[in-house]
């Protein structure tokens, strides 16, 4: 139980210090490739965090723990390419 | 979300093909977190935003330069305040869940007062940021960025407020003694929609606030 | 089943699903002329098509409702039905009636059809779902005043349920409101009015309670817990629906003239009708865990509990998606509209229809367990088929509206789209929504079908051997 407490502690500041991250991102450095990969992959990091430890799915149904798991990383991945490649997005989806 | 569908129907499912599957199903059910009809929610609330989302990249790529400059214009001081404050929010609840699971209901109920609190500053910080956009001249109609930043922000305080009285009717259950280290579904549900309210957000800041 | 005279519920049960059937089919053709605007249109116009899909939507419900009715008024009440004679009397006039309507905007031109019908003596035709030629109307009155009357002296005579009242209930409440299709003001403020009260009073009031009403009864009898449980979920979700959804309706109100007030009390209230919906899934899945035993129908199970996640769904996060009226402003008899029209329409009230079909059609077959295992497979594959490509029209109508919205109502300064122009752009979704149509007809035909799917003794024996 000790255990358990504290892993929701550390997960806490993980998530906290990954916040701030970003957010020194958006202030100071100019957005490149290499930035939105990483600003997705913390999308990616906080979310997992998240659901595995706060909402304590790692032991859940499989269906359900791999439809929210799916979803940070589907949606992530999707932002990252639609940033990286607007105008291929913007050729498809110009009717 | 055919997926949660297809979960949420597994016990009828089970009953046709193997006779009598109570134990199956019960024992599957006891491992995952909340009941089925929080799940459904959950997920059809992912979905709807997950539809926001794609709007907003698809309207990103065909309006490339109002989208860089927006998010220079927003107040990013506000908005990673308020991923913090939901993020600690979201640690709040857990601990309260973590409290009832071992029977501490006095401590659960500190943890669940203290996960409105953050609810309530949530709602400050948004209340302040709107404010200094409207002192900065920025409006929903300005153009296709603040549109949709207005619409997707709106959507989420409105769930933060539904979230926050989910919350507060648990809480006031957990005062009246109704859960314990035994049964805590309802708890656990309220808990669950919280968590999700989290991880929306947790994608809309760097989508609205970071990425240009 | 308890009562011989429960069976008048069985024509309704299947003209229902008739009429089912002439619905997707024109829903099919109007699909087809959104992207190819001479299809059939000599013979079938597309305001006549879609004239025919609503009203046969609504009038296959309607036959729904009344077999539910007839089905489980009985049961509950512990009694014969007042008048089996009277029932099978207004079956027959009611599906004459409806066939000669339809007929009749089939074969002659909708302003012809008004002139034979005598419109002019109180004229009552024009308006979208209400059609119908005034004298098809007086018959919908008598029809209904039969069908209540029957109901009722059932339920005054024998056991007074909570599932009976708000079943009840619903149904006067239907049947009053439907007068309302009558009254036509010069005023066309007042005359929107009117016209909301009629199916948007029935969708977001009172069938809710025929809704509620007719799941709890399956799901008493195919989970077998107790009646007490069930009747307090009722009545919160009847209470939430009725509170959310009376003044809800002023979500309706925005645009057609009355005072801004119902921009405030329209988004509030109406923000507040899913979480009837809500409720209604919390409740079935609660009730399915609790079971007490294992019904041989498994598949109404299923139905029953896919009802309430869909109507939540169609009706509660589809309906919230736009509701509000700042978003309200641009969306507005969009697309959107039309995807949270066919999943709040197909989830909540034909998928209920279903469930009680699903449920009291076997018995009314002598197969008090359900079907045999291959038929409940073969339903199970249509249940499916179904809800996931109405899922799929929904959600290409809901691109559809986005994009819809995107060009047309939220450029400002001349740069929109006119509608013909951006109802061209949208061509390829189009394109899919009407092969995910094709789909739920090819689940369809398996779901009647599955009743053909025949038993043999040894199967029956076992499926009841299996109950007991």
């Amino acid at each position: 139980m000790k255990f358990g407490i504290n892993r929701l502690t550390f997960s806490w500041l993980v998530l906290l210090v990954l916040t701030v991250a970003g957010a020194f991102i958006a202030e100071r450095v100019e957005v490149s490739t290499l930035i939105v990969i990483l600003v997705c992959s913390t999308i990616v990091m906080k979310g997992v965090m998240v659901i595995e430890h706060l909402m304590g799915l790692r032991s859940a149904l499989l269906g359900i723990r791999w439809a929210m798991l799916s979803y940070f990383f589907i949606l992530p991945s999707m932002i990252a390419l639609s940033v990286l490649f607007p105008e291929v997005l913007a050729g498809l989806t110009s009717l | 979300m055919a997926a949660s569908f297809g979960a949420a129907l597994l016990e009828s499912e089970s009953a046709l093909d193997q006779d009598l599957a109570v134990p199956e199903a019960a024992k599957a059910s006891k491992e995952t977190p909340g009941n089925m009809a929080v799940w459904v929610l959950i997920y059809a609330e992912l979905f709807e935003f997950a539809l926001f989302f794609i709007a907003f990249l698809i309207a990103k790529s065909h309006y490339p330069v109002v989208f860089s400059e927006g998010p220079l214009q927003l107040n990013t001081f506000a908005g990673t305040a308020n991923t913090l404050v939901l993020i600690t929010s979201s640690f709040f609840v857990a601990r309260a869940m973590a409290a009832i699971k071992s029977g501490k209901r006095h401590e659960c109920l500190t943890w669940l007062w203290l996960t409105l609190a953050a609810g309530s500053v949530y709602c400050g910080i948004k209340g302040w940021e709107y404010s200094w956009n409207e002192a900065a001249g920025i409006g929903a109609r300005r153009n296709t960025f603040f549109t949709l930043y207005y619409y997707l922000t709106l959507n989420h305080l409105l769930h933060v407020l539904i979230g926050m009285c989910t919350i507060l009717f648990v809480t006031i259950r957990t005062h009246m003694d109704i859960y314990d280290a035994t049964n805590f579904e309802g708890l656990e549900s309220a808990a669950l929609y919280w968590h999700m309210i989290d991880l929306v957000w947790i994608i809309i800041f760097p989508l609205l606030y970071v990425l240009r | 089943m308890k009562f011989e005279s429960q069976k008048v519920a069985k024509p309704y049960f299947i003209f229902a699903l008739v009429l089912f059937v002439g619905q997707i089919l024109f829903g099919l053709i109007m699909g087809l002329q959104y992207v190819s605007g001479d299809f059939l249109t000599t013979y079938i116009p597309f305001n006549v098509a879609r004239m025919v899909h609503t009203n046969l939507l609504i009038v296959w419900l309607l036959f729904g409702f009344m077999g539910a009715s007839y089905y489980l008024v009985p049961e509950e009440s512990d009694t014969e039905l007042h008048s089996p004679w009277l029932a099978k009397l207004s079956f027959w006039v009611f599906a004459a009636a409806g066939v000669a309507t339809i007929l009749g905007y089939l074969l002659v031109p909708y302003a012809r059809l008004a002139e034979i019908t005598y419109n002019d003596l109180l004229p009552t035709m024009g308006r979208e779902f209400l059609e119908q030629p005034t004298i098809t109307k007086i018959g919908i009155v008598v029809v209904c005043l039969a069908f209540v009357y029957n109901i009722g002296m059932t339920v005054l005579k024998g056991r007074k349920t909570v599932i009976n009242m708000v079943l009840i209930t619903g149904l006067i409440g239907l049947s009053v409101f439907f007068l309302f299709s009558f009254y036509n003001p010069i005023n066309l403020v007042l005359d929107k009015y009117f016209w909301w009260w009629v199916v948007h009073l029935w969708v977001e009031g009172v069938w809710e309670l025929i809704l509620g009403a007719v799941l709890a009864f399956v799901l008493i009898k195919v989970t077998g817990v107790d009646r007490e449980i069930i009747e307090k979920w009722l009545y919160v979700i009847v209470a939430l629906a009725l509170i959310s959804g009376l003044v809800g309706m002023g979500h309706h109100y925005f645009w057609i003239g009355p005072g801004e007030y119902w921009l405030w009390l329209g988004s509030i209230f109406s923000a507040l009708e899913p979480v009837p919906f809500f409720m209604m899934v919390v409740f079935a899945f609660k009730v399915v865990k609790e079971r007490r035993h294992e019904h041989g129908n498994a598949i109404a199970t299923t139905w029953a509990l896919g009802t309430a996640v869909m109507a939540f769904l169609g009706a509660g996060v589809w309906g919230f998606l736009h509701t509000l009226a700042p978003v309200n402003y641009y969306t507005h008899g969009s697309q959107l509209t039309a995807a949270h029209g066919h999943l709040a329409f197909f989830g909540a009230y034909a998928m209920i229809v279903m469930t009680i079909i699903s449920y009291a059609m076997p018995i009314m077959r002598g197969r008090p367990q359900g079907n045999p295992i291959a038929a409940q497979r073969l339903e199970r594959f249509a249940f499916w088929a179904m809800c996931l490509s109405m899922l799929g029209v929904t959600l290409a109508l809901t691109v559809a509206g986005a994009w819809q919205i995107a060009l047309q109502r939220l450029p400002e300064s001349g740069e929109a789209l006119g509608f013909m122009a951006t109802q061209d752009k949208l061509a390829p979704v189009f394109w899919v929504r009407e092969i995910l149509g094709v789909v739920f007809l090819l689940g369809l035909v398996a779901y009647l079908s599955s009743f053909f799917v025949g038993a043999t003794e040894s199967e029956v024996d076992s499926l009841e051997a299996a109950a007991v």
